[in-house]
């Protein structure tokens, strides 16, 4: 390099990676990076910890050290507080534990506990394979035939009714089988009308009467639970469960019916999509509560749980169809176009092309919508149901117990977080393996 | 467009009915329709002899009688012996109150959990995600009544009671008891219309400087201070006529503390457990979800954008301002308004811990005493409904004008008068088919959006006419009219509001609205129904033919004068 | 340009006339897409549509399988009167294949069922000959290795090749292309447009909207410019490219063969 004119360059050796200078790698430059870059943010985070410092060990003294487990009163709980050497508030759990049995069952019998039980055990084997898809296929028939077995456990009463009920979907499928292919020719779409009026025949007109027959020839029944003896967590669980189960499916017909250019059709489902949408639940619910009865013919009425649930899956299908409206929009229009010229008509092709896509895009929006409406059971207990939240009241009313707020509450919100938080994980993990399955 | 049929298309076969593509459509339609109409039919056959069976009529007449209940909470005069309708005016009041509270609140905490969940700043990131998650994954509703119980079990009695400190250096003088809180608040005295004056004039003042400031800007290049001299004009210029009158005399404003007077604090504002708890939880539970909005929003900026900024030299601050929140707030403000929506829906909560909102009198009380629920649901819904159909046609109004220019396949169009005069008024030309689908009011989604406007409209007006309903003498109440005039009115009441509502927008819309104003007002003045009544105060005559005349000007203004704002449009073209 | 002799025994047009158009018309709103279309393809054509964007070709060919409806004049395919009645429809969308600009190959499913998709639902074809079918084609189109992944791990050109097998699996008559090419990298047009040669090879009736002039005077039988929604000329394409008559062919020619 003697000639220093020369722009001619040759590199004469090869430089080795040194290490960076000290300071810009490991943990106290993160710490720097992280926590204390600015004076402002190096305050923001002494605040922050000293709050977590603070809180994080009261709360567990409170919860957990200094809790009373087990008394039969509050004024038991402070004794056995003070008795221990217990300074300042301290969670009195004794009163969950007493009570926990009408947390979870509201009033229902104690002897028969196992009854909802076991549904919920057979809940989790129905719920399997619609949640992971690489368990087998035929366990979908036991998911299809759950909800009339839950409701016979819960209920009670002659296991012909949901049988007979169950009955009008075979009446549906023989009678489309019949008039589709086997015995007439007619369109899908009659065979498909034909068959759903024959299911509401068979409900309205023989389902009774053959339940009624069949309970004549073979009873087989168990002890009935009245609907007002159920709650607590049960109650939770079964508007929650049976109102996403049935959500789903009206909230995608809604969204196709949105989405539709035949403009009646369009025009009925906005009118419904933005009816719902615009009054709160609770007004639903008191329509559920009070006025639903008058829509019926003079003289019938059902359940209360019955009623509340067609509002809770009328108002969380509304918000569905929303969700699957955006997922359709976001679909290219090259995907429509190629199904139609592959000779699919408008039922296959939203079948086999349009709706896997789009449910596939809307999946965080379901999820989201099932965590709403799962949260939003709680407001039943306005209308006089005894769920988690509505039977709290009478336990606060308790003079044993006057003077505990923070245990109940804070038992029912940790529940509905496991639930809720668990299904948002859940979603999560969903849109984390279709992302990378088909990458 | 009629398909001009071919030769060999033939004669018509009852099979082509679902079979053609030209008839399928209109089968199903009226297949559905019919099915429809029969349900429809059904229900209301049922509810009718239903309430026939219980003895029962619909008719909202109840609405006039006394509503005979106690409202502690309360913005309005009211007493016992006010109508069942004041007292749903109380409870919409009260709706309103908290709804606007809660969505101040609710902005601020979601802004600031949003941007700090965005910090560099470890610790305080993670603090703000595990507030949104907790918060997000709880019931409002449990959230609510577990601040109401705590206020109610563990706040002392009015007697033990202090000021609340901040960290035990302010004294906020607000007295939070077992029975409420209360806050300081103004005392406005002789001469506080001089200081509100000078806030009027201030805001206008800081308006018209920073025009000047961007004129200034435009033609100069040089970029006048604006922050500090507007925030210098709206608090400065009233604090000196507070000051300067206070020199001279009695100061005009002063504030009022609460004081314990015997049992209960006396003075300033006061407010209800129920209605702070129902505050704070909205705010904090709608806040969550806001927070997630803003950091989407944030995000959603490429990062790309800021470096050209920077690239471009413009400074940080300057970056934000000019290149980052723009974009970030077409983003985060559609969810924002949804987010206001679902508070405004939440409160209805408010009847589980006992504040009085619209739920809480109309669906509560009011229900229970009167029996007529289908008559007080109906009122309850509407009233929601109409709120957040106002909602979202404002979303749909900005959604419009935020919105890149993509090509809609809009299926419809909605007519309007202005093409029907195409002709006759040269300017109305550029309203072309094509021009049109660029606006918002457009298609299927046009009448919606009109239908929108209409309740919004409806519901302002029954608002303002409830108002009035207790105070005069000389007007029958409302609900006591025969029905037909109750719907005339409520159609040309709704219908001028849309007018004025359109024609402020400058939209196109505007003149189909002024002429069925038009068309409803001397429909009305011949029906009978009492125009003049409305102002009850001014000579017989003057708001008949003064609203006349006031709709045919407005005619008069859209067709001859200046065109209705096509700014939106021009910018499509540009864009295009 | 691949200049490689081809093989045109195969290549024979019959008289037996697959797609007839006359006098077709189409609108959208107030605008003149189509202008009085008159157009006869008779079995194992080749015909190439150009034009400039905008000059209706893509439209007309969509007309074809009723993706767009025209509204006057008349549209014959293999004999069958497209009118408005949805059998025909159906019929015509079987027997007619089509590949998009933009592949439109359906993404959640797996290249294989993307093939048997049509095959199984419309033709009713068993699974198992379905997927038979489905592997001879692809086999064809060079990519059977391919066949269990999804549209998004594979290249355009492959599925530009996958969206070619796709429409073969419904053993068309005819098969339209809509600008096959003009969504590909250079490097990808060769292999999807060696995929049609051949199939022009096997005397395939096909319609091609494209700017593939080399494919044009290589495979085609006739080739057809379009301006302003009107057919302004069609001819061999020899005497299209060596001796265009209309003033506007010569201005389009000299555009796209002028670098």
């Amino acid at each position: 390099m003697s000639n220093a004119k020369s722009v001619a360059f040759v590199a004469t050796k090869m430089i080795p990676p040194s290490p960076p200078p000290s300071g810009s790698v490991g943990p106290i430059h993160w710490a720097r990076e992280h926590l204390f870059p600015t004076p402002l943010n190096a305050l923001l985070t002494l605040v922050s910890i000293a709050f977590v410092l603070w809180l994080t060990p009261e709360i567990i003294r409170w919860a957990f050290i200094d809790a009373v487990w087990k008394a039969g009163s509050l004024a038991e709980c402070r004794e056995i507080a003070r008795a221990a050497g217990v300074e300042g508030s301290f969670a009195c759990w004794a009163v969950i534990n007493e009570r926990f049995n009408q947390f979870m069952f509201g009033f229902y019998p104690s002897e028969l506990y196992w009854r909802p039980i076991l549904a919920f055990a057979l809940l989790l084997v129905a719920l399997a394979p619609v949640l992971f898809a690489h368990l087998p296929r035929k366990m979908l028939i036991f998911s299809a035939v759950y909800p009339f077995l839950a409701y016979w456990l819960i209920w009670g009463d002659s296991l012909w009714a949901p049988l007979s009920a169950m009955a009008g979907f075979a009446v549906a499928y023989a009678a489309f089988r019949a008039l589709s292919g086997g015995v007439v020719q007619l369109g899908l779409a009659a065979a498909a009308a034909a068959a759903g009026l024959a299911a509401v025949l068979w409900w309205l007109f023989a389902a009774s009467s053959a339940a009624e027959a069949m309970q004549a020839v073979l009873p087989l029944s168990i002890e009935h639970v009245e609907s007002a003896k159920l709650g607590g967590f049960l109650l939770a669980l079964i508007l929650g469960v049976s109102g996403i189960a049935m959500s789903l499916p009206l909230g995608i017909l809604l969204a196709l019916g949105r989405k539709s250019d035949l403009p009646v059709l369009k025009g009925i489902c906005v009118a419904f999509i933005e009816f719902i949408r615009g009054v709160p639940l609770i007004t639903l619910l008191f329509v559920a509560s009070t006025l639903l009865n008058y829509f019926l013919p003079p003289g019938t009425s059902f359940d209360l749980i019955l009623r509340v649930v067609i509002m809770v899956t009328l108002f969380a299908a509304a918000y569905m169809a929303e969700v699957i409206r955006g997922g359709l929009a976001a679909l290219p229009q090259g995907q429509y176009e190629a199904a139609a010229a592959l000779g699919l008509d408008y039922w296959k092709s939203m079948r086999l092309v349009i709706l896997p896509q789009a449910l596939k895009i809307s999946i965080p929006g379901i999820v989201n919508t099932f965590i709403g409406l799962f949260k939003d059971t709680t407001l039943v207990s306005v209308i006089g149901l005894l769920d988690p939240v509505g039977i709290i009241a009478p336990m606060r009313a308790d003079s044993n117990w006057n003077g505990i707020v923070w245990e109940f509450y804070g038992f029912v919100a940790l529940f509905f977080f496991i639930f809720c938080f668990g299904m948002s994980r859940y979603s999560m993990y969903l849109e984390g393996k279709l992302k990378t399955d088909h990458r | 467009m009629t398909a001009v049929t071919d030769p060999s298309q033939g004669g018509f076969r009852i099979g082509m009915l679902l079979s053609d593509t030209r008839y399928r459509g209109a089968t199903i339609q009226t297949i559905a329709l019919i099915a429809f109409l029969t349900a429809g039919y059904w229900l209301v056959d049922n509810v009718i002899s239903n309430l026939a069976a219980l003895g029962k009529d619909f008719s909202f007449r109840f609405m006039t009688e006394p509503a005979g209940y106690d409202i502690n909470q309360r913005l309005i005069e009211y007493t016992s012996r006010s109508s069942h309708a004041t007292a749903a005016v109380v409870g919409i009041l009260n709706t309103l109150l908290v709804a606007v509270l809660g969505c101040a609140l609710a902005t601020v905490i979601g802004v600031v959990a949003g941007v700090l969940r965005l910090s560099n700043n470890w610790i305080v990131a993670k603090l703000m995600t595990v507030y949104v998650e907790t918060v997000r994954n709880i019931p409002v509703l449990i959230q609510i009544l577990l601040l109401a119980a705590v206020f109610d079990e563990f706040l002392p009695h009015p007697k033990q009671a202090g000021t609340l400190s901040l960290f035990g250096l302010v004294d906020t003088g607000v007295v939070a008891t077992n029975r409420g809180f209360y806050v300081p608040g103004p005392v406005f005295h002789d001469g506080s219309a001089w200081v509100v004056g000078a806030l009027i004039v201030g805001i206008l003042l800081s308006i018209g400087y920073a025009r000047h400031a961007r004129r200034v800007q435009q033609d100069t290049g040089e970029i006048l201070p604006v922050l500090p001299v507007r925030l210098g004009l709206i608090v400065g210029l009233p604090l000196v006529v507070m000051l300067v009158l206070s020199a001279v005399g009695a100061p005009p404003i002063t504030m009022e503390s609460p004081v314990l007077k015997g049992f209960n604090f006396q003075g300033g504002i006061y407010m209800r457990n129920s209605l702070v708890a129902l505050w704070l939880a909205l705010s904090i539970y709608t806040g969550a979800f806001i927070a997630e909005n803003v950091r989407a929003g944030i995000l959603s900026v490429p990062k790309g954008q800021t470096e050209a900024a920077y690239a471009l030299g413009l400074r940080p601050r300057r970056t934000m301002q000019l290149v980052i929140l723009p974009q970030a707030m077409r983003v985060i403000i559609p969810p924002l308004i949804s987010q206001y929506l679902n508070l405004t829906k939440n409160s209805s909560l408010a009847i589980a811990v006992g504040y009085m909102d619209a739920t809480g009198t109309l669906g509560g009380i009011t229900l229970n005493q009167t029996g007529k629920e289908m008559e007080t649901l109906m009122l309850l819904m509407a009233f929601y409904l109409s709120i957040s159909l106002t909602i979202s046609m404002v979303m749909n109004l900005y959604n419009e004008q935020v919105k890149l220019v993509e090509r809609t396949s809009a299926t419809g169009f909605a007519p309007s008068l202005g093409h029907l005069l195409n002709n006759v008024t040269g300017p109305w030309r550029n309203l072309t088919k094509g021009d049109a689908q660029h606006q918002p009011l457009y298609g299927v989604a046009g009448w919606l959006n009109l239908v929108v406007l209409l309740y919004g409209a409806i519901w302002l007006a029954l608002l303002v006419y409830l108002f009035l309903m207790d105070t005069p003498a000389q007007r029958e109440p409302y609900f006591l009219w025969p029905t037909s005039r109750q719907i005339v009115f409520l159609a040309l009441t709704a219908s001028t509001m849309s007018a004025f509502l359109t024609i402020v927008f400058k939209h196109f819309r505007a003149i189909d609205f002024a002429a069925l104003t038009l068309v409803l007002w001397v429909a009305a003045s011949l029906l009978g129904v009492d125009l003049d009544g409305l102002a009850a105060d001014l000579p017989d005559g003057v708001v008949t033919y003064g609203g006349f005349a006031a709709q045919v000007a407005a005619i008069a203004y859209l067709l001859f004068g200046k065109r209705p704002n096509l700014t939106y449009l021009n910018r499509v073209k540009e864009a295009g | 340009m691949t200049n490689t002799a081809i093989d045109t025994s195969n290549m024979v047009v019959s008289d037996e006339v697959a797609v007839e158009i006359v006098n077709m018309n189409k609108w959208y709103g107030e605008f003149h897409v189509l202008r009085d279309i008159n157009l006869t393809v008779n079995r194992g054509e080749r015909i190439v549509i150009c034009g400039p964007s905008g000059s209706g070709k893509s439209t007309l060919i969509r007309c074809i399988n009723r993706l767009e409806e025209h509204q006057k004049g008349k549209i014959v395919v293999d004999g069958i009167e497209l009118t408005s009645d949805l059998k025909n429809i159906d019929k015509i969308r079987s027997e007619v294949g089509m590949v998009f600009q933009h592949f439109n190959l359906f993404p959640h499913l797996t290249i294989l069922e993307n093939c048997t998709l049509a095959p199984i639902w419309v033709r009713k074809t068993p699974r198992r000959e379905a997927e038979e079918i489905a592997m001879h084609f692809l086999e064809k189109v060079k990519i059977p290795d391919q066949a269990h992944k999804y549209p998004g791990q594979l290249s355009g050109g492959q599925q530009q090749r996958v969206a070619i097998a796709r429409a073969l699996c419904m053993k068309p008559r005819i098969m339209l292309f809509d600008e096959p090419t003009s969504a590909l990298d250079p490097e990808m047009i060769k292999e999807v447009l060696d995929t049609m040669i051949e199939l022009a090879q096997e005397g395939m009736t096909m319609l091609c909207v494209t700017h593939e002039m080399g494919f044009a005077r290589q495979v085609a039988n006739r080739v057809i410019f379009m301006d302003q929604g009107q057919i302004v000329e069609q001819n061999e394409p020899e005497e299209f490219f060596l001796n265009p008559q209309s003033e506007r062919t010569k201005l389009f020619l000299s555009q796209i063969l002028g670098h």
